[in-house]
């Protein structure tokens, strides 16, 4: 076992200046490899060494496997922190870091293969006795198979065209009767979308929560289950606000949850952090989604409410060293909630919003952390997922927590560009949300039905017209003598002026 | 100075002026003594007869304003009282008329939802357009009729190009 001396990372954004964090902490030195678009970014301000990889596009810099390898060598980095997203779960970037002799901070590229083929990591949960979804081991030849199969895992079912998604050639049935319908429109569906009418079914897990536990794996054989996360809030799949613990979450079904997963990552030979996702139905059924094989964006919440710190955990596992006894029946400690934080505008579709951050503050004090990628004068690029960071806060319980979530993100100000923080004011003033009353369709229901959009976004405040009338006034002043009021008055806005605008840096 | 601020075709009388070091701000009748001070470019202190309040205030162009107040954004365009009565004698103060829908940034349309002649409503999706790896509907911003759509699914765009043109 010999200790890292340097570490590069192989990623961008708050995760970089995230692993910088824990690199300085114990003393490694951090490199970052940027791309042109992120010259001028704090993970390059964090960094101790700072290297560029390539133009903006992500192919082009951030997905250079050979590239960033053969960079690790040349500065002579022990190891590469692949972060999330990008390279991160590419078994052949595992692979050819192995290869060359650099440590690939995470699971080896066979584990990341297994845990990445759907039909192979199935058979190997199915062969570990880890809960998956019931479902029909092959296509279904005719009705007869369909209604034996409905009848042996019970309803209600779902047909799936084989060779289908995007939901198409896909039919619930709740009882025998709509059986043979749903098989029918399936099969015609899949017929006519993907041009074979091949169909299975599978059980249909109504109302579920995602629910996922955090693992750690050493190369001794160890591995650990750090409790659960609940991450059922999300906008078309993706997740939006994460929580530690769950309220649905009982210690005995923890228990049974972080069994679960400790055996799917034993079942591939799982070393490093992973998360086991879960579908949890009303009565505490839980069937194995995917694992994730990387950090995950919301790992602080386990952190807060675990006092662990993942990363340096990552570090620790990749350099050699076996998992100790604190990672032995961890007990969770209070409530961690986080909220993404997107440069998104939730009152036109969630577009994004891209521009130049004029002005941030982010909130402090008692049981707030910020994890974020930016500073007053950041540029949220057009060329990257448009997060901005993530806001955490730690409460005694879950009303302590959203009571200084409220606090937080009312102490939160970033000027210049449109964010999604009216959503989370909408989801703390929503009764449901504040009683964990949620599952995995709940923030797509209530945004379609403009439940959560109404929250507040009719009335102009009377504050905002005296502020405006204050700097016009001002401005006029200071103008005396120039354009006469109301000259040019005869434009109408439109979302396009506020973006020209803040491209060219117009000024009040 | 006399004003109407216009917000999503809602309008409100205002007067501002000046008295000893604060301002005194009438809106709809009620009078607000405001002491102001600027901090920095952006933000405006607030003290609204000893409430205080932050906001950030932008301006656009002539007259229209962006201001951010407790995590929200308010486009405020202000005119003066006759510019205001002389638009709406014309009939077109507050009312879009034509408007042309355009890419918010660069990327590629996916999916084109309507063509010329189709009535459109507020908010709905009318071009798909794939930027920053996420797929983005764009909505029409008023109801009206579909003049012209500038673009087929596949094209690239820029930012600022039009897409569709609502009458």
């Amino acid at each position: 076992m010999t200790p890292f001396r340097k570490v590069l990372i192989a990623n961008r954004g708050e995760i970089a200046v995230r692993i910088l964090r824990a690199l300085r902490e114990l003393g490694i030195r951090g490199a970052v490899a940027y791309s042109d678009a992120d010259r001028e970014s704090l993970a390059v301000l964090a960094a101790d060494e700072a290297y560029r990889i390539g133009p903006a596009p992500s192919r082009d810099s951030y997905l250079r496997a050979e590239a960033l390898v053969d960079l690790a060598l040349e500065i002579g980095a022990d190891a590469i922190h692949p972060g999330y997203g990008f390279l991160s779960e590419r078994a052949e970037f595992s692979r050819l870091c192995r290869e060359r002799g650099v440590v690939f901070i995470g699971p080896s590229p066979e584990a990341i293969a297994a845990l990445g083929d759907k039909v192979e990591a199935r058979r190997r949960m199915i062969a570990a006795r880890v809960p998956v979804v019931p479902g029909s081991p092959g296509t279904l030849p005719d009705l007869e198979a369909a209604r034996a199969f409905a009848e042996r895992i019970g309803y209600p079912v779902i047909l799936k065209a084989s060779a289908g998604g995007g939901g198409k050639g896909m039919r619930v049935a709740r009882r025998d009767a709509e059986l043979a319908e749903g098989y029918r429109l399936a099969r015609a569906e899949a017929g006519a979308s993907f041009g074979d009418d091949a169909v299975f079914l599978e059980k249909y897990v109504e109302r579920p929560r995602h629910i996922e536990i955090q693992i750690l794996g050493d190369h001794h054989g160890k591995v650990v289950a750090l409790g659960e996360r609940e991450c059922s809030l999300q906008r078309r799949h993706q997740k939006v606000v994460e929580e530690a613990p769950s309220t649905v979450v009982t210690p005995a079904l923890r228990r049974r949850m972080g069994e679960a997963a400790v055996a799917a990552a034993r079942a591939v030979g799982y070393t490093n952090a992973g998360t086991c996702e879960f579908l949890l139905d009303a009565v505490g059924s839980f069937y194995f989604l995917e694992m994730n094989t990387r950090l995950q964006v919301e790992h602080p919440v386990t952190e807060m409410v675990t006092g662990l710190d993942l990363v340096i955990a990552q570090l620790e596992i990749a350099q050699g060293e076996a998992l100790g006894p604190e990672f032995d029946d961890v007990e969770l400690r209070g409530h961690a909630i986080e909220v993404r934080l997107y440069a998104e505008d939730p009152f036109r579709g969630f577009a994004p919003s891209p521009g130049k951050i004029q002005r941030l503050r982010l909130p402090q004090g008692p049981g707030v952390r910020n994890d974020s990628g930016v500073f007053g004068g950041s540029e949220i690029s057009i060329h990257y997922d448009p997060m901005i960071g993530k806001l955490i806060v730690w409460g005694r319980d879950r009303d302590e927590s959203l009571r200084r979530l409220g606090r937080a993100i009312s102490e939160l100000r970033i000027v210049g560009i449109r964010t999604n923080v009216p959503l989370f004011q909408a989801l703390l003033a929503d009764p449901e949300f504040r009683a964990a009353r949620f599952d995995i369709h709940w923030l797509d229901r209530k945004l379609e039905s403009g439940e959560l959009r109404a929250a507040g976004s009719d009335e102009t405040p009377k504050i905002a017209l005296i502020a405006a009338a204050i700097a016009h006034y001002a401005r006029s002043q200071r103008q005396a003598g120039g354009l006469p009021q109301g000259a040019a008055h005869r434009g109408r806005w439109r979302s396009a002026a506020r973006q020209d605008a803040l491209r060219r840096g117009g000024g009040t | 100075m006399q004003l109407v601020s216009r917000v999503d075709g809602k309008t409100e009388r205002l007067s501002v002026e000046r008295r000893q070091g604060k301002y005194v701000v009438e809106i709809g009748g009620v009078s607000h003594e405001v002491d102001t001070r600027a901090l920095g470019p952006w933000v405006l202190s607030l003290l609204v007869e000893g409430e205080s309040h932050e906001a950030a205030v932008v301006r656009l162009r002539d007259g229209v304003y962006s201001v951010d107040w407790r995590g929200r954004s308010f486009v405020v365009e202000l005119v003066d009282p006759l510019t205001h009565l002389a638009e709406v004698s014309r009939g077109d103060a507050g009312k879009p008329g034509k408007r042309i829908v355009k890419a918010y940034m660069p990327g590629r349309v996916v999916e084109v939802r309507v063509a010329a002649g189709d009535r459109v409503e507020a908010g709905q999706p009318l071009v798909v357009l794939e930027a920053m790896k996420m797929q983005n509907e764009i909505q029409a911003e008023s109801s009206g009729v579909v003049a012209r759509v500038f673009v087929a699914a596949g094209e690239a765009v820029e930012g600022g190009d039009p897409l569709v043109e609502i009458d």
